[in-house]
């Protein structure tokens, strides 16, 4: 005949084969990566990145220097972040006299980086000019300036 | 009597090691900050794609505008490399800033476990790992 008496040790397991189902369960599941990198490999990128130079990655580093008087006062914190992204894209990977650039729907603002010279100091540091136009209510506004690339990785603008 | 004594020590045996790996470490901590730009102690798309931006500038060591999968493997050489395929639309064997953008944004959703459109440091703190 069957022992139908209660064991509580078939609980215990039952309860800790369930638990360790739920910790570990590092898959994509029902959220499948489809077409993604991985949350691992962002994580291990995020990781290894500011293990190495989390200088490097401080968003923004630029910004300062990119948006200053009038222009930066007018722009909200969406344009900002286009317009110090779009810099520094066009700072690392745009050929002199190519134009880079943003737009914000939202705003309604949009702008453009154009590395015009690039050279290197006697220190062997990397510097860019840059002509930037930002738009605003239909009203472009130019400005120039040089962004020296840093050892960790950022861009400083030098002289804006 | 004796089965509860006994599930209260398993429960604190597996409960204890899981607290000690979510204590954020200081290099977690700093980026962290650097990424919650209003500082609401949340991360989320904008920032998230912001932070990922400048990831990308930095895993881009020849400065070609695109990652190659050794780029990625340079720094983390644990990716799936046939994530990295599906993610290469184009099939030229590197992830543009559009596709690498289209790739993490899917990555936000699944880091973000609780579908709440914001990831939180618990969450963060899951995927984040040394190399």
């Amino acid at each position: 005949m069957m022992d139908t008496r209660f064991k509580p040790w078939v609980l215990i397991l039952l309860f800790l084969f369930g638990l360790s189902a739920c910790t570990t369960t590092g898959g994509p599941g029902p959220k499948a990566a489809i077409g993604g990198i991985g949350g691992a490999t962002v994580g291990g990128l995020l990781a290894g990145v500011a293990g190495g130079h989390a200088a490097g990655i401080a968003a923004g580093t630029i910004l300062g220097g990119l948006l200053g008087g009038a222009v930066g006062d007018r722009i909200d914190a969406a344009d900002r972040r286009q317009a110090s992204q779009t810099a520094t894209r066009a700072f690392e990977t745009a050929p002199s006299g190519t134009s880079v650039p943003w737009d914000n729907p939202d705003s309604g603002h949009y702008g453009e980086v154009t590395p015009t010279r690039t050279y290197q100091t006697a220190q062997g540091q990397y510097c860019r000019e840059y002509q930037q136009t930002i738009t605003i209510g239909g009203q472009p506004h130019q400005s120039y300036g040089t962004a020296c690339r840093q050892p960790d990785g950022s861009w400083k603008i030098v002289n804006p | 009597m004796r089965w509860i004594v006994m599930l209260i020590l398993m429960l604190a045996l597996i409960r204890i090691p899981i607290v000690v790996a979510q204590q954020p470490s200081a290099e977690f901590q700093k980026l962290w900050a650097s990424a919650d730009h209003n500082q609401d102690g949340l991360i989320d798309r904008v920032e998230f794609h912001a932070i990922m931006t400048d990831v990308f500038f930095f895993i881009d060591a020849d400065k070609d505008g695109e990652v190659a999968l050794t780029e990625i493997q340079r720094i983390y050489s644990q990716i799936d490399p046939s994530k990295f395929a599906v993610a290469d639309s184009d099939r030229n064997g590197k992830l543009d800033t559009h596709e690498y953008q289209n790739a993490v944004s899917i990555d936000f959703a699944e880091v973000d476990k609780d579908d709440s459109g914001v990831i939180t440091v618990q969450e963060f703190n899951r995927i984040y790992r040394t190399p």
